[in-house]
């Protein structure tokens, strides 16, 4: 039965290679003899940020800003020509946001930018096909870095390639054990693909178990006087495509928790928040609570971003908070003023429409009356008044 | 200290739910010792927020000593009355064999799947240990309410913004739904009154063991039920690796786990009475059925789905059939004469006014087929329910029951995503992934008998 299933495995492993090379790889460009064009690091130009060439690698200090960018000179090529991008970097910070850049020669003005939203940048490989914007010609290709003014990036290639059977396998590869940190949206949805992926796994992984199935009823078709089919060796082909495919989510599981002890462990709940995603807004709170003078007091929260207005509020509980959802058409969230009374915190978390006048000490809420009030505690991220 | 408060926070409920049920359950049931402490973790987790609740009621303060002690007398009062009992209830199975008697093939890949298991549960542990509260609707209003009542150590009410506008807001809070009942808040509110501080990350590990206790009663109940280890162990594995469900745990801070948990819960022991007609699997069932609308307020509806169950195993086909007619038409008939702001399951009923809304199929397709929230489990699914219904006497005698409620529950998740405003939450996958999450356990588990007919039929029962 074991010796069944695995070679049922291997033809359908066989049959899904095959497939996915001949039939859905990106087409060649006829009658033309493409070249890939490859990154050179020794001459590679830096256009912000402070370039040095060592061992192989382009070095790239980020400016004063925290930019950095370098370019591969392309000359002007088909897009449809390349449809395969490789990018290899060393191990970067957290924080560093990576965007590739082109611009498309026939329309003037016409750039795309895509922000990588893969981690695993070790060694990448795209598929420029799913890129949105790589059509037609293009000019400039350039990788642009966002991080901490001074901050180091090592790039070790930036190539990109004509198509062929080995790199569309390598980038379905790169899709597979891409690392997307944990995002809001995974509460709704695990889509197991960023932006650019060109397939999704689990109909990838359906598809490798109908093909050993197939081969599977295959083997019973050539072996039908020694073989018999059993439900076990269905079971077993199943199983084992389920577990291939769960050790792709794994492996995400185990880098993201490797990222997630990075940055908490050996922290307390206080230092965990403040330094978590939502750490300005926990620090603004931490710094607001001590002010406010009763425990009952009433706290209205009011911002213009709903998830910034949101996480301000949770950060005052357990005061008595009170925040409302923005709406397009009301897009500030505090009740009637006549609901407001003296005593009430009012705390204003940017982006907000309502103002706060400190010469005068007036509230500004659109198409109200100003309102009386003192100011007990402002910073980048937002004010707090008590209205007096 | 910390280590030793949230062990005890951990340990109280497996004990309360787990030495009560330890006296029903019959000796030399096959897998009896997951079966009381996965289902006994689960009642105890469910229970511990209704303790606090009482003891709200009666004007004491929420605090770990009072509840704690409550918890464990309880548990303690369970132990004693197991060693009173003098009578023990005939074992209605032939005693199981053992994992160790399986051939060593069977047990090689027995230890894999529980090895795999295991990290996956380890992961996500260590992932609740060392994160902070993260998820959106966590923060506006679950944990705002665990805050608020772990301060006041009392269930202080929330209100409507409204009626927090009119009450002045004196004595009462607020938040986003201050509807949602009181159960999961109040086990973050358990967790840190235990460890004496508010911990966002501590108070989430009640999630990792919803989520081990599940995978043990599903062990168990799937070998009550005449599975096999190996294949039991294969299908808690399954379960215990869905990715969306996974997420839930590492992530930690909505209710739809402990929904899932509790429901799946309900009809594995419903469909373990209805085969076996053992008292404690029906009391387990109504537990768990009751359970659900203490969780989320869509437990209402898995709630009802137990009623024509019930019908079913109850009652001749002739009857139930006739009952299953007149229950339509009564819905009608209400649909028709009730006020459309009545609420229903949290919901106004205008709201759920029948219209086909087709970008509710394109996200259920996309949820359930094309993104990876369920592995290979929606693919599984479209093998194994026609199957099912072409196996003689599958669906229509043995596995009736457990049927009906999961079909009921299935129409009843259809009809929401495809023909009400909610159709909406299924296009943009904000609606249709979390409830899933709420049947996804039941329906695996139901997958699991199927598989385990189709792979022993024409074999002796393995227990």
């Amino acid at each position: 039965m074991l010796r069944i299933a695995v070679l049922s495995l291997l033809l359908g492993a066989l049959a899904l290679v095959a497939g996915l090379t001949l039939f859905v790889a990106p087409p060649a460009v006829p009658g033309q003899q493409i070249s890939p064009i490859i990154w050179n690091a020794s001459n590679a130009p830096a256009e912000l940020g402070a370039a040095t060439f060592n061992d192989g690698k382009l070095l790239i200090e980020l400016n004063r800003v925290g930019v950095g960018s370098t370019s591969l000179s392309i000359g002007e090529i088909e897009a449809a020509a390349y449809p395969f991008l490789h990018l290899a970097l060393d191990e970067s910070s957290k924080n560093l946001r990576v965007l590739i850049s082109w611009k498309n020669s026939e329309k003037e003005n016409s750039s795309h930018t895509y922000r990588l939203e893969n981690k695993s940048t070790n060694s990448l490989w795209l598929a420029t096909s799913e890129l949105p914007g790589w059509t037609g010609n293009i000019s400039t290709l350039r990788l642009v870095f966002f991080g901490r003014s001074g901050e180091t990036v090592r790039i070790r290639d930036f190539s990109i390639f004509p198509t062929s059977p080995s790199r569309q396998l390598q980038a379905i590869v790169s899709d597979l054990t891409s690392y997307v940190p944990w995002k809001r949206a995974a509460m709704n949805s695990h889509t197991g693909v960023t932006k650019v992926s060109s397939f999704y796994p689990a109909p990838l992984m359906a598809a490798y178990l109908i093909l050993s199935l197939l081969s599977y009823g295959l083997l019973l078709l050539l072996f039908r006087a020694t073989l018999k089919f059993n439900w076990s060796v269905v079971a077993l082909l199943f199983l084992t495509c389920w577990i291939s495919l769960d050790l792709v989510w794994q492996n995400q599981l185990l880098r993201q928790l490797a990222d997630t002890y990075r940055e908490f462990s050996g922290k307390s709940s206080q230092e965990k928040l403040a330094v978590g995603p939502d750490a300005q807004l926990y620090n603004f709170a931490a710094q607001v609570k001590p002010l406010l003078e009763t425990k009952d007091a009433r706290i209205f929260v009011d911002s213009g971003d709903k998830y910034r207005g949101q996480r301000g509020a949770y950060f005052l509980y357990p005061f008595n908070v009170y925040w409302r959802e923005p709406f397009f058409t009301f897009p500030h969230t505090l009740p009637h003023p006549d609901l407001m009374h003296s005593g009430d915190y009012i705390v204003l978390i940017k982006p907000t429409e309502v103002g706060f006048n400190l010469k005068s000490n007036e509230l500004f809420l659109p198409h109200r009356m100003p309102m009386s009030a003192e100011l007990i505690f402002s910073d980048h991220t937002g004010t707090v008044v008590r209205l007096k | 200290m910390e280590i030793i408060l949230t062990t005890m926070a951990l340990a109280l409920p497996a004990l309360l739910g787990g030495l009560w049920i330890n006296q029903f359950v019959p000796v030399n049931t096959p897998a009896r010792t997951a079966l009381v402490w996965g289902n006994g973790t689960l009642i105890g987790l469910l229970l511990i927020p209704q303790l606090m609740r009482g003891l709200d009621a009666l004007g004491i303060p929420l605090t770990f000593v009072a509840t704690g002690s409550l918890a464990g007398a309880l548990a303690a009062l369970g132990l004693v009355t197991q060693f009173i009992r003098k009578k023990q209830t005939r074992p209605a199975l032939p005693p199981p064999p053992s994992v160790a008697a399986m051939p060593l093939s069977h047990k090689a890949l027995f230890i894999f799947l529980l090895l795999l298991a295991a990290l996956r549960v380890t992961t996500l542990g260590l992932e609740i240990l060392w994160r902070p509260l993260f998820p959106w609707d966590a923060t506006t209003h679950w944990a705002t309410k665990a805050r608020v009542w772990f301060e006041y150590q009392s269930i202080v009410p929330f209100v409507t913004k409204e009626a927090w506008l009119d009450i002045g807001g004196a004595g009462v809070f607020t938040d986003l739904h201050p509807d949602y009942p009181v159960t999961i808040p109040l086990l973050q509110t358990w967790m840190n009154l235990a460890l004496g501080q508010w911990n966002t990350s501590l108070m989430n590990l009640p999630w990792v063991l919803c989520l081990v206790a599940l995978g043990t009663a599903f062990y168990g109940q799937l070998r009550f039920s005449g599975v096999g280890p190996v294949t039991t162990m294969a299908f808690v594995y399954l379960l215990l690796s869905l990715p969306l469900i996974n997420t839930h745990v590492a992530l930690a801070g909505y209710a739809d786990l402990f929904l899932g948990a509790t429901y799946c819960g309900g009809l594995m022991a419903l469909h373990n009475w209805v085969t076996t007609q053992q008292r404690w699997q029906g009391l387990l069932a109504l537990f768990f059925a009751i359970s659900c609308t203490l969780i989320k307020n869509e437990g209402l509806v898995w709630s009802l789905t137990f009623i024509p169950a019930l019908a079913a195993a109850l009652m001749p086909r002739k009857e139930t059939a006739k009952l299953c007619v007149l229950f339509a038409l009564v819905l009608v008939l209400l649909w028709l004469l009730v006020p459309q702001d009545l609420v229903v399951a949290g919901h106004p009923l205008n709201h759920l006014t029948p219209k086909f809304h087709p970008e509710g199929v394109v996200g259920i397709v996309q949820s359930v087929w094309l993104h990876d929230n369920w592995h290979l489990f929606g693919y599984l699914l479209l093998a194994i329910i026609p199957l099912g219904l072409i196996m003689p006497g599958a669906m229509t005698r043995t596995y009736l029951a457990i049927s009906i409620a999961l079909g009921s529950a299935v129409f009843a998740f259809l009809f929401l995503f495809l023909f009400t405003g909610f159709g909406l939450a299924a296009a943009d996958f904000t609606g249709v992934g979390r409830l899933s999450i709420q049947l996804a356990p039941g329906l695996l588990y139901f997958t699991a008998l199927l598989c385990n007919e189709l792979l022993t039929r024409g074999q002796p029962r393995q227990v």
